[in-house]
């Protein structure tokens, strides 16, 4: 595991454009964590985002989500929007500050610290690999630009959140990270859907699944996708391509809130394209899975589009997933929490 | 006028916001001003009065004329719920916290105008400071509670749910 650390040590970087660099407009760069804290039925979501010509003081934005769900409560958080000059990065390895908030990796973990503006909205947390990393460099297309991402499928993470009514202590809460970089814009053609989920015990030999799958603007036409399975800490199997089918069942029916709040008044009425249930089969030989992950809370995060006017639905939800299956003669069998984003 | 906290009137946001919309969102103010060519809106916030006038390409704030084709009704609270995504426009109007009087051949354009805005608002970071300082000549805090607090809490339901 210390190599795995030392690995992130090093690819876990900025990959911002240089002065010049063709493309520079439609840069996006962002660090995306789920936690999840079984114990206070709690799923948080936080994320760091770049966007625009960076190297351009005014030209690009820096944004900051901040999102709790608990089934009491619902969701808090919001959307903390910059400018991002503001923003302070080291070029050589992962050290973004951005006013109160930070995303650093040191001594083997990842340090973070996001206080929203407006809300009473506070995590620390410090996440610790537990599984390899997957950096998938290949400048995946998306519509007519590109996409990178490495991800951390495993993590423990421990530390603390503070909202307006409650504050929560978490150790060992089960946890994700992905940075995405590349160029596009939003309203492109392009959709895609992931997910992830970590067993919830250690029994379970800390398996811990991400699917991931691009297609068109409609969802309809399939472009890639894959079942990335990690298991004792290692990639045990990738599923790709014709080896998946996954499906939308239904419709989530729970109230769906928009951040940020205006965009309520961009497009009117209410979110329907998310389902209540979501299913993943994975044949290979002899190896197989089954996910069937049940949704219980979803919000629409609203992207402004990159084509003229309207916004891209980023549909953030998490709930219940029943896995199933066998894998180089390892069988599992688990109930876990789940997050998966649909864009609409 | 009616002027609160630190002097921050309806209209003044107003005519701050489409400054700002102009300044940040050129695309979305030029579609604002599409649309609005020719009305003349007046209105009612909690007894404020004033009216948006649009002509030759440009939106202008001034006093109440007598020939507003679009009268709209609303308090303070209510435009923040609309800013804050706690109710959309049918909920307002079917519980009466909205009133739009006019010919409903307007419509449209009101209902484009009002989109135009807030896609341009949702670009443009100085809106955030201004819709700040709106806030909080609105909403008096509470004791040991954020006036923008969670935009679900349950509170927030309660304001927004259909009187029985």
């Amino acid at each position: 595991m210390k190599d795995i650390r030392q690995i992130l040590d090093i690819v876990d970087r900025p990959h911002l454009p240089p002065p010049g660099a063709p493309g520079r407009s439609s840069f996006k760069e962002w660090f995306h964590f789920t936690l999840t804290d079984v114990q206070h039925d709690a799923d948080i979501i936080a994320n760091v985002s770049l966007s625009g010509d960076v190297t351009r003081a005014g030209m690009a934005t820096a944004d900051v989500i901040a999102l709790c769900h608990r089934p009491s409560h619902g969701w808090s958080g919001s959307i903390d929007s910059y400018e991002a000059a503001a923003a302070s990065l080291n070029a050589e390895r992962l050290s973004l500050k951005l006013s109160g908030n930070r995303v650093e990796y040191v001594d083997g973990a990842y340090q973070l610290a996001i206080h929203l503006r407006d809300e009473e909205f506070s995590l620390t947390a410090r996440l610790v690999p537990r599984a390899s990393p997957m950096l998938i460099w290949n400048d995946t297309p998306i519509g007519s630009g590109h996409l990178n991402w490495l991800i951390v499928p495993a993590l423990s993470a421990s530390g603390r959140i503070a909202l307006t009514d409650t504050a929560i202590s978490f150790t060992d809460a089960l946890a994700y990270h992905d940075h995405n970089w590349g160029q596009w814009k939003w309203g492109d053609d392009f959709g895609w859907e992931w997910g992830t989920l970590m067993a919830p015990a250690q029994d379970a030999g800390q398996t811990a699944l991400v699917f991931d799958r691009t297609t068109d603007r409609d969802g309809r036409q399939v472009l890639e996708q894959t079942l990335g399975v990690w298991h004792n800490g290692t990639l045990a199997k990738l599923f790709t391509r014709q080896m998946i089918r996954a499906r939308r069942f239904g419709r989530f029916e729970g109230r769906i809130p928009r951040l940020p709040g205006p965009a309520r008044l961009i497009e009117w009425g209410q979110v329907l394209e998310i389902p209540i249930e979501y299913r993943i089969s994975a044949r290979d030989a002899d190896d197989w899975i089954d996910i069937d992950y049940r949704i219980d809370g979803a919000l629409q995060v609203s992207v402004p589009t990159d084509f003229g006017f309207g916004v891209v639905g980023l549909n953030e939800t998490v709930g219940n997933c029943t896995v199933r299956g066998e894998f180089g003669r390892t069988a599992v069998e688990f109930v876990t929490r789940g997050c998966f984003e649909f864009m609409a | 006028m009616d002027r609160r906290g630190n002097g921050h009137t309806v209209a003044a946001t107003l005519e701050e916001a489409l400054r700002i919309l102009r300044c940040d969102a050129l695309a979305a103010y030029y579609r604002l001003v599409r649309e609005m060519n020719g009305l003349s809106v007046t209105f009612d916030v909690e007894g404020e009065l004033f009216s948006l006038h649009c002509a030759d390409a440009e939106l202008h704030l001034q006093p109440l004329p007598a020939d507003a084709t679009v009268f709209v009704q609303a308090t303070r609270k209510t435009i923040l719920a609309l800013i804050d995504g706690k109710a959309d426009m049918m909920d307002c109007v079917t519980m009466g916290k909205l009133n739009v009087w006019g010919d409903v051949r307007l419509l449209p354009n009101i209902s484009r105008a009002c989109i135009a805005f807030a896609d341009g608002a949702i670009r443009s970071r100085q809106m955030r400071t201004l819709l700040t300082s709106f806030r909080s000549d609105t909403a008096p805090k509470e004791a040991g509670q954020s006036c923008n607090q969670s935009f679900l809490q349950e509170t927030a339901d309660r304001d927004w749910a259909p009187s029985t």
